[in-house]
């Protein structure tokens, strides 16, 4: 039996990936591209993922190849997946403990290159990182500058609060 | 033609990235990114995918978010009251928020100076109220309103007795939960024609008084909000006719009694239904007194699922089977219990006849022909739980050869009592399927660990299961010495697993039968096992 087909992709900086097409079609855009244009020694290129990035990502791809392919009708707002939010495997956890802005960089490149599961590992991070935490923090945490007045952020409070304090 | 393709690719990925960007607004675009930040900023995210991030938050961690800052107070806000389940007691609270260190609440939460809505509504004016009802498209009532507050919310209703309008305008689904409470049509006018989930749970301990209940809240609804495609109804002992209102049905999610005339009705007033799960009895079949005659089929074009889940001796879903056609259907769960082995084998072959497309099939019965199902060639996933005692490898041998894309196999015991000598997986046998299987990614079986002498040293299997990743064995009989020695020996049999289930059993005085084994014994045996099998590889600590 010959060896499984490859195909070689081409980071924005120009740097190329030969990988198993098995494991580049975890990408549902490379998985169309392919169908669509047929396959070719060319390298695909991909203009919005830079070297590092990519790499990382192929890593995630690599180690779930054969995973079976998530269903297209899962609905995030539903109940379960929402209890679900802490929940990423132990490899996966391990994986997407990178930095902040690595951490964008897979999310942006997850959703470019359409990788459902990928996406939505980096999107539970972030909800991770937002969970417990006061707005305060949030702004430390994110870098993000409080445009409110206390007078306006005490209405919202005021005019959205359920039954939190429950 | 290297020249085109690279051409053809670089017009593709340039469309692409048109489209990606078209559609994805991120705050940098919108230039609101503090300065100075050289580097990667959360800000960057698009706010789709955002979005995604909000959806995993719970309601008060939206509204810190919201109070973050000015670019993510409105996402938030969408969030927490579109996708979120909002209580009607609450919204109508919102109206007059209780400060945390006010102590001198009623049990709904008002403060003692705002006793009931009426009073809320008054303080905090209609047009608070108008603004909120408007933003609510999922709402659940699962806390009773204290009369007064009915007798307000009565009041309110007149105002929007119109079909026209209903009191959440947005409203696409609502639960109502509210066993024992009585008249549920106080609710009706919350939903109007945007309403695509209902979600009704009524139980009342008078079965006629229920259904006459159950029926005019769904007649009322169905008259408002005729567009709803997906019903839960759970009943008690009482049953639910009147599909006819629901044209658009697409998935029914039914618990209750249903008899088969009702069912007859489902399929002719509702051909739209794509999925049915049906947990229930089956009422009036077989019964004497019953002079209905079904007839002979009927269709049901796109169905696609079919789950009936049933209490006693599982006529309902081989009555249905028996009774419809069902071209399109993927996925089929049918239990055929006491049914006599000639007429499983009729049944069995009627479903393979008429739904060519089946990927996915759960059967539960005494009276199984293990070997028969072979024949389900298309089938992705397999559940068969019957009686063990007459299964035999040869029997996977020729599902699994006969059946190409089987990736899920599960063979169990269905339901019968539990009796060792009726279970007759033993680990010689496992292994042999494990031998003719190697490629299945779950399994449940039953097994019997007492059947092979246990030594400190474990046997090291033969074959393995090579990609199993869960692992049910449910029951297991085992002697309390056999507990170290065979999670060994099973860590070695399933190497890939990454879940087990299971219930242990210890045999009892007479050898025969078993008792449930205490769960810290339980609980000890799988964490050896855990650590034998996730332990791979890692240090011990």
């Amino acid at each position: 039996m010959s060896a499984a087909p490859q195909v070689t992709l081409e980071s924005s900086d120009g740097e190329k990936f030969k990988v198993d097409k098995e494991v580049a079609e975890r990408s549902v855009l490379i998985k169309n591209m392919i169908e669509d244009v047929g396959e070719s020694d060319n390298p695909i290129p991909l203009p919005n993922v830079n070297a590092s990035v990519l790499k990382k990502v192929l890593e995630y791809c690599e180690h779930h190849r054969g995973d079976p392919l998530p269903a297209a009708d899962a609905d995030p707002s539903n109940d379960d997946n929402r209890k679900r939010a802490t929940e990423i495997s132990d490899w996966d956890q391990k994986f997407i403990q990178v930095d902040q802005e690595m951490l964008f960089e897979i999310i942006l490149a997850a959703n470019y290159m359409d990788i459902k599961p990928l996406l939505d590992v980096g999107c539970k991070t972030v909800a991770n990182m937002i969970k417990g935490k006061t707005p305060e923090e949030i702004r430390k945490l994110f870098n993000i500058v409080n445009d409110f007045t206390p007078e306006e952020e005490a209405q919202i409070k005021k005019e959205n609060e359920w039954a939190e304090d429950r | 033609m290297p020249r085109a393709f690279a051409t053809s690719l670089s017009t593709y990925l340039a469309s692409w990235a048109a489209k990606a960007f078209r559609s994805q607004g991120s705050f940098k675009q919108s230039g609101l990114t503090p300065e100075g930040l050289g580097r990667m900023h959360i800000f960057a995210l698009p706010v789709e995918v955002f979005i995604l991030v909000l959806k995993l938050l719970e309601s008060r961690e939206l509204l810190y978010c919201a109070i973050v800052c000015s670019q993510w107070k409105n996402l938030a806000l969408d969030v927490k009251w579109k996708e979120q389940k909002v209580e009607l007691i609450e919204m109508l609270r919102a109206l007059s928020p209780v400060e945390p260190s006010s102590g001198d609440t009623n049990i709904f939460g008002f403060t003692n100076k705002h006793r009931s809505i009426k009073d809320a509504v008054l303080t905090a004016g209609w047009r608070r109220l108008n603004e909120l009802r408007r933003k609510v498209t999922r709402l659940q009532i699962r806390k009773p309103l204290a009369l007064d507050d009915i007798n307000y919310l009565m009041d309110i209703k007149k105002s929007v007795e119109s079909p026209r309008h209903a009191f959440c305008p947005e409203l696409r689904q609502l639960h109502v939960k509210l066993d024992g409470q009585p008249e549920p049509y106080v609710y009706d006018f919350l939903a109007g024609e945007s309403l695509v989930q209902l979600n009704l749970s009524w139980m009342l301990i008078d079965p006629d008084e229920s259904t006459r209940v159950v029926t005019s809240a769904l007649e009322r609804i169905a008259r408002r909000a005729p567009l709803v495609e997906h019903i839960k109804v759970s009943l008690f002992r009482s049953e639910f006719v009147n599909y006819g209102l629901f044209p658009k049905l697409r998935i029914l999610d039914y618990e209750g009694e249903l008899s088969v005339e009702s069912w007859i009705n489902i399929c002719a007033e509702c051909p739209l239904l794509e999925v049915v799960h049906v947990w229930g009895l089956c009422k009036g079949l077989d019964d004497e007194e019953t002079t209905y005659t079904p007839p002979a089929t009927q269709t049901l074009p796109s169905l696609l699922v079919l789950r009936t889940c049933e209490m006693g001796d599982g006529v309902l879903g081989s009555s249905i089977v028996r009774t419809t056609n069902l071209p399109q259907l993927r996925e089929l769960e049918v239990a055929l219990e006491e049914a006599p082995a000639a007429e499983v084998e009729t049944l069995i072959s009627q479903i393979r006849r008429r739904s060519p497309l089946l990927e996915k099939l759960r059967v539960r019965g005494h009276n199984l022909d293990w070997g028969g199902f072979a024949s389900f060639t298309a089938l992705r996933q397999l559940e068969l739980l019957g009686n063990l005692s007459s299964f035999t490898a040869e029997h996977v041998t020729e599902i699994i050869g006969n059946i190409p894309n089987l990736a899920s196999f599960t063979i169990g015991s269905g339901g019968e009592e539990i009796d060792r000598t009726t279970v007759a997986f033993t680990p010689a046998l496992l292994e042999t399927i494990a031998e003719q299987c190697q490629q299945l990614s779950d399994l449940d079986v039953p097994l019997n660990a007492l059947s092979i002498p246990w030594t400190s040293e474990p046997p090291t299997p033969a074959y393995q299961f090579k990609r199993l990743k869960y692992l049910a064995l449910d029951p297991l009989f085992i002697e309390p010495g056999a507990m170290e020695p065979f999670a060994k020996y099973l860590a070695r049999l399933v190497p890939t697993v990454e879940a087990f289930e299971t219930i242990l059993f210890l045999p009892d005085e007479t050898g025969t039968m078993a008792r449930a084994v205490p769960s810290d014994y339980q609980e000890q045996w799988m964490e050896s096992l855990f650590f034998e099998v996730q332990g791979r590889g890692r240090n011990p600590e």
